[in-house]
Formats: structure tokens, sequence, C-alpha cells
């Protein structure tokens, strides 16, 4: 077996992400909002509430709704894409909010709705985990208690080689794709897909790439949050501490 | 992870995402605003928020860079009536849930002896829609709705905020921005109030209201702003007391 190591379609490592980036609070009329640059991807989120859930029957009596809208705009893709909701995009909001329900207290607000609203601007495969990273930021963000947070990768097989981070042409040439989404702290996972095949060895090998891949852009999720009261203070987010006197 | 908690221990001041674990049993209920923004779970007490975390001697407790506001009994609040009720009128005070205001309480208020009567009691006559009304919580029902009074028994808020409001600014701020436009036990506030003329209103839904001139308005405004986009920065009041172009005794500056 060659020693050489595989390089993907866009030159990265096999357990290489794409560049990411994500800023919280960026939209002034939102409760909550947050936005995910992850290589060519670009989301973003606006969260509502809570807020009475309306119509009044449906609402539940112990706990609140999530309304989620993921949403591809017409000109996020190579062909203009219709505006009108998708099978795929009305699964997507229906597996995301499914994802974040477990992270956020919803007993909290009984007969209320969150409304989360995700739009991706410009999409480059694995959308499905960066809007729920840029998800629980926005929810973070706007004030509503989190369990967890809740932070997405993806992991696939191209060419026979597991590789984390999924790309849209990856996604369209490989053999298997497999997002995933966790609570790091509660050791969760809140979200599963496999698409494709991997044998027993390989969905393992798949699924700890996806699990490293997460972590590290869980760390971006906080360093996104703890810059929003970084500016608001000259308290440090890491340090030797003791220096703050109360 | 493990040095991470000693760190936390170490330090008196600490930002905290949500799910993040704190080191020891955090102090709940008698939070500055009343809330738990902690929950226990298999791996120990976990932050719920987005905010920074302060030891005191009594315990932890977390500053919510956010927070949803949720109406409590005795809260002072401004609200807007939004719609008539067969018996009152349906308030918005900034919160998930609406407020109701009962006729009644309008009635007692005015010193009527007589009960609420439909037929011959016109709504519309006392409070219209857009209406800003000044109230207090006394009680929120089973459906998580804040019943507001109008003749509170045990508070520190001047009659004449209570009721219809007239010809006031109006500065809408973030509930958890209130604590630190109050200041420790009013410090803030108090001085504010000494160096702008004028009459000044803070609800606890995080509405300020203020009659006066319209120089004066701009000055609480800007001071205001100053104050939410530094929240978290210690020796505040020193800034604010600056820009108002007073002096601080010793010992009033506060380092929070």
């Amino acid at each position: 077996m060659s020693k050489e190591e595989f390089i993907r379609v866009d030159g990265r490592k096999p357990d290489e992400l794409r560049k990411y980036s994500i800023n919280a609070g960026i939209l002034k009329n939102a409760d909550g909002s947050a936005e995910i640059r992850l290589g060519k991807n670009w989301i973003v989120v606006g969260v509502y509430g809570p807020k009475e859930h309306f119509p009044k029957f449906e609402a539940l009596q112990d706990r609140a709704i999530i309304n989620c809208r993921y949403h591809m705009a017409p000109y996020s893709t190579t062909e203009r894409k219709s505006p009108k909701p998708s099978r795929r995009e009305i699964e997507l909001s229906k597996v995301i909010r499914t994802a974040l329900e477990q992270a956020v207290i919803l007993e909290k607000f009984p007969e209320m709705s969150i409304d989360i609203f995700i739009e991706v601007l410009q999409a480059e495969g694995s959308t499905r985990v960066a809007s729920i990273t840029a998800a629980s930021v926005a929810l973070a963000e706007a004030g509503i208690p989190l369990r967890d947070m809740v932070v997405g990768c993806s992991a696939g097989k191209v060419s026979g080689k597991i590789v984390v981070d999924v790309g849209e042409e990856e996604d369209k040439e490989g053999e298997a794709d497999l997002p995933i989404a966790i609570m790091p702290n509660l050791k969760r996972v809140v979200l599963l897909q496999m698409d494709g095949k991997l044998t027993h060895e390989e969905f393992k090998e798949a699924f700890e790439k996806a699990l490293a891949g997460a972590l590290e852009l869980y760390e971006e999720q906080k360093r996104a949050l703890k810059g929003l009261i970084e500016k608001m203070s000259e308290i440090p987010s890491e340090g030797d501490g003791n220096e703050q006197g109360v | 992870m493990e040095n991470q908690e000693e760190r936390d221990t170490n330090k008196k001041m600490w930002i905290v995402t949500p799910g993040e674990k704190v080191p020891k049993r955090p102090r709940y209920g008698d939070t500055n605003s009343g809330e738990a923004y902690f929950i226990k779970t298999p791996i120990g007490y976990v932050a719920t928020h987005l905010g920074v975390i302060k030891k005191t001697g009594r315990g932890l407790d977390l500053i919510p860079y956010k927070n949803v506001y949720t109406p409590r009994k005795g809260d002072y609040v401004v609200g807007v009536v939004t719609a008539y009720a067969p018996n009152g009128w349906i308030v918005d005070i900034g919160a998930s849930t609406k407020a109701f205001l009962a006729a009644q309480e309008l009635i007692r208020r005015q010193g009527g002896e007589r009960r609420f009567d439909p037929k011959t009691y016109d709504l519309t006559q006392q409070f219209s829609i857009g209406d800003l009304i000044g109230a207090v919580i006394y009680d929120i029902n089973a459906q998580s709705h804040a019943i507001l009074s109008l003749n509170p028994e045990k508070t520190t808020v001047s009659p004449r905020h209570i009721g219809k409001l007239r010809g006031y600014f109006v500065i809408k701020v973030h509930t958890t921005k209130i604590p630190r436009i109050i200041g420790k036990k009013g410090s803030m506030i108090k001085m504010i109030k000494e160096n702008i003329d004028g009459d000044i209103v803070i609800g606890q839904n995080g509405v300020i209201l203020f009659k006066g001139e319209y120089e004066k308005y701009l000055l609480l405004k800007r001071i205001i702003n100053t104050i939410i986009s530094r929240t978290f920065a210690p020796g505040l009041t020193g800034k604010i007391a600056s820009m108002l172009g007073t002096t601080l005794e010793d010992g009033e500056n506060d380092t929070s």
C-alpha cells in the first residue's frame, strides 16, 4: 500500500476541513442570528421567539414548538433554484428541527414557539450540518436556554478513502456520505444520516473523522459567541485569571 | 477538560457558552434576575446561556448576554395596549406572552365602587389601542400570561407612573441590561437622575421612558447606549460620571 497521502479534489488532506468562520449577532432585527462560511458555503440564520404559538390549537401544553425553515436562495446553486420549497428542503427543515429540539430547553416555554429561519446564500455540499452549527449559535445568541450547543460535520467515502467535510463535488462523485450532529459536552448524537454504502470499519472511521471535525467547529462556535461578550468588556476569555476584581 | 475546570475555579469571572460545565454547584433562585441559568445534567451542572460567570461569596452567578424576558410578580412594566378583551385590555409588555389588564382595576383606581358591567362600561373611552401603560404584575396565570394591576399594594413605583403615560420619549433596551442601568443598589440610576433633569421611568421589561428636554433625552440615550455596549466592563460608573460631567465620591465606582 502506498504511503503517499491521498489528496482530495480541492487539494485538502482526508482529515482537513474546508476554511471556516462563524459570526454571531449579524442581523440587527432578529432576536438571534449567526452566519457560517464553510468553504464556499455561506449560510445565514435568524431566530425569533419564543412567542405565543399561533394557531392556538396546535400549541403544546407542556413545551414550546420549534418552527424551522431551511431555504436555499435561488442564486445559491450553479443553476437557478426555484424559490418554492422543494422536497429536499422540507426534509432538511425537519431533520434540522429534530436535531435542535434535543438541545433547546423547550419545557421552559409551554404553548409557545421558536422560529428558526435558515437561508443558504451559497451552497457547496454539507449544508445541513453547517446549518445546524450556525442555527445553534443563533439560538444561543437569542438568549434561548440550551442544554448544550449542537455542532455538525460530515464525512464520506471518495475513491475508496474516508474523508471529512464532504464538498459538493465529492458528494456527487463519492460512494457514501455520513452527516452527523452532536452535543459535544453531553456526548450525544442528535443527527446521523447515511447515503451510500460503508462497511462496518469504514463507518467507524467515517464517524470518528466527522466527530473530530465537529469538535473543531465547536471551538469556532465558542469563539464566535465569546467574541460578543469580549466586545462589551475587558474580561479576557482565556488567561491566568485572578486579575479581575469583582 | 480537567485543566479548564481547575483554571475556572481559580478565576473570579469568566465567559461561558451553553453546555459548558461549571466547576461546582451554582447558586440557584436568588440571583439578581431571579433566574436559574444552570441545569443539572449527567456530566454535572452546565450553563444554559451565553454569559459571564461571577464568583461571589454566596456561589456562582451568571450574568447572561441575552435572556428571554419572563414576567415575574411585582415587576413594574411599561406596555402598549394592543387589543380589547371582553373585560379589559390586552397589553404587549415585550414578553413572550401578552399581558392582561382588567377593567375592574381601572375602576378601583378611579375610586369607583361599582362592579365592571360590559353593557354600560366603554373600554375604548379609557385606553385606546396604542396607549402606553405603566402597571405592576400581580399574578401570572396558568397560561403564563401576566395579569397587571394598577393598584399595587407594596411598590416603590411613584403613582404617577402607573396608568396611562403621556408625552414620554421611549428607549427600548434588552431586559438583561436593566440591572446594569440601575447599578449596584441603584447607584447608576441615582447618579443619572441627579444629573439629568426630567422624569425617568424604568420598566423591568426593558422600556425606559423620559420626559424632559430633547437635548437631555439625547444625552440619556447616549449614556444608555454606552452602558449597553460596555455591559461587562469594569469601571463603567466612572465613565458614565465623566459623560455626565460629574465626579464620583470615594468607593462609589463599581469595578464589576
